[in-house]
């Protein structure tokens, strides 16, 4: 058996912060091994995963027609997809009717190298970010650093883990790994002095650095909630109100989106705002929930001279028209992971890419194609939480049965004719009782341990009943 | 460079042509709240204290004295939403100064935003305000507190009456920036400790006028 060195930090497989180099020369068993010997790491992600799912309950506890809305929330995301091409042109021409500018990327490399085109051209120096996971999934920071141009992540734990070298563990609280003691000490290093471990004290500081940084920046990025194509406009929410600030500060704002994060009308935008922060963190409604259409107008004071919005492709479009076609209508909440019990253990940086949780273990293998991709949806036990908690109902179980079948070897022809032969046996009643009585009888003489393997271990072979079996007690009218 | 007819064309090849769109739209339910909406400002009153602001109701020029006072702020930036006039003649009766809103800058050193909202939202206690109207966003965002003055009669009872009306709203398109806020900024980024102000405005005063 391999044993894995177990490093006593929360970031063991965190080095270099390149996701595209974690999956390519990790395995999830090694990540997970990691996580798993990580006290700290599985204690708090207990508390945040009980807490997130807490308080969905009691979101969805205020209204009366919860079910209904995710029933609505499915048709409306299925229908979306389903009219892409046409609601994604509307979207474009409204968006240059506002007088914004609209880019489309086939892969994520041409997606960076838009955004980095239209930052030289503006001469921007410095940028300021709200949360993304588009900007994550196309590595945006790499390509405008490589450009001279600083990054700042600001909403406050997106800027925790830029400060460690490190990338978002959990969609909504990207820096629960880390301790107050440990912010503190990526803070001093910043203020170049000691500074107060406590929390309101850490966010004041937080304020004044990250406020500099609004005032002066001259790029705003942020993601894309959900566009809305009949007016051409987009929605962001937030708590912290960062995503205010870069939207409305710097002179030019460039928005990230996959180009499936999209709805036709204000009524469909209205449900997703119903079903989202709710499923989220159990609010009614963010903080902001911000919709901009366009750039600043004559008269205004503030907000962008320029919008661009940059529409993403990366592999999306080849899950369209496929089995799996359903992971597209997510509206990354989050309610998946805190329900799953195997990110409840290993946590968001064990899977090893952008996304994590049960929608991770489906996405990243679509969107990555790095070689330990594939393994991801093996993270699951199938148990359908997941499906359960989704605001719009998607079947992840399904879909990560999906994956699997088409990542499975083709087995031996021998051994295929065993498993088609058992499959055959137990579908006739006479046959399978006849194999049950052979079984009992061989039972008796196999270990109860078998052959050690991966699967083996911690498995042990069932004992026959001591008496009658269930059918027997059934013939004889005992039951 | 993709352009945008080899983009869509590549989405539609691979959605296959046989797809039933379909023509009519997807019915979309609106929320329904189990609290009580009957009143729009009761119910407004009690979810906007809920989500961490303070609530008062204006009804003469000595309540909304009172409630400037009681900011504490010596320096205001006020947008031209036309409900922020109301405090105009009470500014120096209360020791506070103006600063022009011309600039984030100016806003960034003021003690208090002074903002009109657009509309009300009953159930979950939400400021709607309008960059168009206000004339810009960041008075209302980068000081310490903002007060909100609200009209009794601008509330209405969701999120959902109001988007699905803002055709008739907006006839000439939606403003540059339309922001539903409800309470002060706030996160819980460090050990899920819940901490207000850490972008945004930490301390929202609205008045009900």
């Amino acid at each position: 058996m391999h044993r894995v060195r177990v490093v006593r930090r929360t970031s063991p497989i965190r080095d270099d912060g390149d996701v595209q180099e974690v999956l390519a020369t990790t395995t999830l068993r090694r990540r997970a091994r990691g996580a798993l010997s990580d006290e700290r790491l599985r204690r708090t992600l207990r508390r945040a995963t009980d807490r997130f799912s807490l308080l969905r309950g009691v979101g969805q506890q205020t209204l009366s027609n919860w079910d209904e809305l995710r029933d609505a929330g499915r048709a409306v995301r299925t229908r979306v997809l389903a009219d892409l091409p046409r609601i994604l042109e509307r979207l474009s021409e409204n968006v240059e009717a506002n007088g914004g500018h609209v880019h489309w990327a086939t892969t994520a490399q041409e997606a960076s190298s838009l955004v980095v085109e239209v930052a030289r051209r503006r001469g921007a120096r410095l940028a300021v970010k709200s949360k993304s996971m588009a900007t994550e999934e196309i590595a945006l920071n790499d390509h405008l650093e490589a450009a001279g141009i600083e990054v700042v992540e600001t909403d406050l734990g997106e800027w925790i883990v830029q400060l460690a070298g490190e990338t978002p563990s959990h969609i909504l609280a990207p820096a629960v790994h880390r301790s107050r003691e440990e912010i503190a000490e990526l803070f001093g290093r910043v203020a170049g002095h000691a500074v107060s471990e406590l929390p309101e004290d850490l966010c004041a500081f937080a304020r004044r650095e990250l406020r500099e940084r609004f005032l002066r920046a001259d790029l705003g990025i942020s993601g894309v909630n959900l566009a809305v194509a009949e007016t051409g406009s987009i929605f962001i929410v937030t708590n912290e109100g960062n995503g205010r600030m870069v939207t409305s500060l710097p002179r030019t704002h460039v928005a990230v989106m996959g180009m499936e994060r999209v709805v036709e009308t204000w009524d469909q935008l209205e449900l997703m705002l119903a079903l989202l922060p709710r499923a989220a963190s159990g609010q009614d409604i963010t903080v902001y929930a911000n919709a901009m259409t366009g750039p600043r107008r004559a008269g205004e004071v503030d907000g962008p001279d320029e919008f661009h919005l940059v529409i993403v492709d990366n592999g999306r479009s080849e899950i369209l028209g496929t089995e799996l076609q359903e992971i597209l209508h997510c509206i990354r909440c989050g309610a998946c992971l805190n329900v799953c019990p195997v990110y409840r253990q290993i946590g968001g940086h064990a899977y090893g890419g952008v996304y994590s949780g049960p929608v991770g273990a489906v996405l990243t293998p679509l969107l990555d194609r790095a070689p330990h991709a594939p393994e991801l949806a093996q993270a699951s036990s199938l148990c359908g939480a997941c499906w359960e908690a989704c605001p719009v109902r998607i079947p992840l179980h399904d879909l990560l049965l999906a994956l699997r079948r088409r990542e499975a070897p083709s087995l031996p022809r021998a051994q295929r004719a065993v498993w088609r032969a058992w499959a055959e046996t137990w579908s006739r009643p006479a046959a399978y009782r006849a194999s049950v009585r052979t079984a009992r009888t061989a039972s008796r003489i196999v270990p109860e341990r078998m052959a050690p393997d991966a699967w083996t271990d911690g498995r042990s072979l069932p004992r026959p009943p001591s008496g009658p079996g269930f059918r027997e007690r059934f013939d004889r009218d005992e039951l | 460079m993709t352009t945008r007819d080899a983009f869509l064309a590549r989405v539609r090849a691979q959605l296959g042509t046989d797809a039933d769109v379909g023509t009519g739209s997807v019915a979309v339910p609106e929320p329904a709240y189990v609290r009580d909406l009957a009143d729009p400002v009761v119910a407004f009153t009690e979810a906007a204290q809920g989500s961490g602001a303070i609530v008062r109701r204006i009804v003469t020029d000595d309540d909304l004295r009172d409630l400037l006072e009681e900011t504490g702020a010596r320096t205001v930036v006020r947008t031209r939403d036309p409900e922020t006039a109301a405090v105009l003649p009470l500014l120096s009766s209360v020791g506070m100064g103006e600063a022009a809103f011309d600039s984030p800058g100016a806003a960034a050193a003021a003690d208090l935003g002074i903002a009109g909202g657009a509309w009300g939202i009953a159930a979950t206690g939400s400021v709607v305000i309008d960059a168009g109207r206000a004339g810009g966003r960041s008075a209302s965002l980068l000081p310490p507190g903002v007060l909100f003055l609200v009209a009794r009669d601008r509330i209405l009872t969701t999120a959902a009456v109001l988007f699905r009306r803002l055709g008739e709203h907006y006839p000439e398109g939606l403003p540059s920036q339309l922001v539903l806020v409800t309470g002060p900024s706030r996160t819980a980024d460090i050990e899920l400790v819940l901490t207000v102000g850490v972008h945004g405005p930490g301390r929202v005063w609205i008045a009900i006028v």
